[in-house]
């Protein structure tokens, strides 16, 4: 039975380095190096980073997969993958959704900064990344990914359905217009770890597997998404998909032996 | 196809893709966009009924940038045109 308690040592972790950054800052005389600087860093050289912080990772874990079933049963049948995931675990999730050779996978990411990195790290694990969020790009990007698995048939896509800043756990519905006008069924699907660094200061608690971690990746119950749909209709798909996402975390974090002090909770707002 | 045509076609689409009730009988080119209550899902909907309808792709921000069905229906004019 793994340790829970190793889960909460991120949070220590990073109480722990704010601590020092506060207590260093006054005394250190520092010049901050030109924003093209920093941002070039965070285009070009943070994913190249990520993505063999992320392989080499990948090496040391033992995945476990439940479910796996939900997800192969959609693509014999000819539809449209559709994940549908939390930010925070989306780390842990990469390489299982990613692209293969023989079906694209698009993804969507953020136009911010943060987002650039992110959307090189994807291409670099195999997706085909969209850009746009909830708070900018959204419709456009929805748009976008409709047409670009329209046009690639046998492909699939993914989104972190909790907006590109939250609330965490509330689900927007740019997923079910996605899945209405592309035939597809959304997979809920998430991750946990056995033990993890959990980053409390970001909204949606992004967990960070530890070397030699188990990563218990949960595929959860099909949702199937008419074409049509009624407003009130659309919005109950909506809700049903955030419950069924909140529960499946829940279960994850049981399967791997996680304890989040700040479980993740369906917000209804 | 004449501006007529297109205002009466693209009134019934706007109707079935809006949340709030539209009487397509009552769009004019001075009607505001605004007043059909489209949010960001139901600019979603709209762009594919009216690819689906004219079979002409617009962006959103094309769309977020007009201001009365007139604007729209010169836009599908000039496009349907080319």
């Amino acid at each position: 039975m793994p340790d829970p308690r190793s889960a909460t040592v991120g949070e220590d972790l990073t109480t722990a380095m704010e601590g020092a950054a506060t207590r260093v800052a006054p005394a250190a005389k520092t010049r901050r190096p030109p924003g093209w600087i920093k941002r070039a860093l965070l285009r070009y050289v943070a994913p190249e980073l990520a993505f063999g912080l992320i392989s080499l990772l990948r090496l040391s874990w033992r995945m476990r997969e439940t479910g796996r079933a939900n997800f192969e049963s959609v693509l014999a049948s000819g539809r449209t993958p559709v994940f549908g995931f939390l930010h925070g675990r989306t780390f842990l999730l990469l390489n299982t959704i990613a692209g293969q050779r023989d079906r694209r996978q698009f993804a969507m990411c953020s136009t911010s900064a943060d987002g650039d990195a992110m959307a090189r790290l994807e291409q670099r694990l195999g997706f085909d990344v969209i850009r746009g969020s909830s708070g900018r790009g959204g419709p456009q990007a929805i748009v976008d990914m409709v047409r670009a698995v329209r046009e690639n048939p046998g492909s699939g896509a993914g989104l972190a359905v909790d907006g590109s800043r939250g609330p965490r756990g509330y689900v927007q519905g740019g997923i079910i217009a996605l899945a209405q006008r592309t035939r597809g069924i959304v997979i809920p699907v998430t991750a946990s770890a056995s033990a993890g660094w959990i980053f409390r200061k970001s909204w949606d608690r992004t967990l960070i597997p530890k070397p030699f971690a188990r990563i218990e990746v949960v595929f959860g119950e099909l949702l199937h998404v008419p074409a049509q749909l009624t407003a009130p209709e659309f919005e109950r798909l909506r809700a049903e998909l955030e419950d069924r996402l909140v529960a499946l975390q829940a279960h994850a974090d049981e399967l791997s032996g996680l304890a989040d002090s700040v479980p993740v909770r369906a917000p209804r707002i | 196809m004449s501006r007529p045509e297109i205002l009466k076609r693209l009134a019934a689409v706007i109707a079935l893709s809006s949340s709030a009730p539209i009487d397509a009988a009552t769009v004019t080119e001075a009607t505001p966009l605004e007043s059909f209550s489209v949010d960001s899902l139901v600019l979603i909907d709209l762009i594919f009924d009216i690819e689906q309808e004219f079979g002409v792709r617009l962006v959103v921000e094309e769309l977020t940038a007009m201001r009365v069905m007139g604007d729209l229906v010169t836009h599908l004019e000039v496009r349907l045109a080319a």
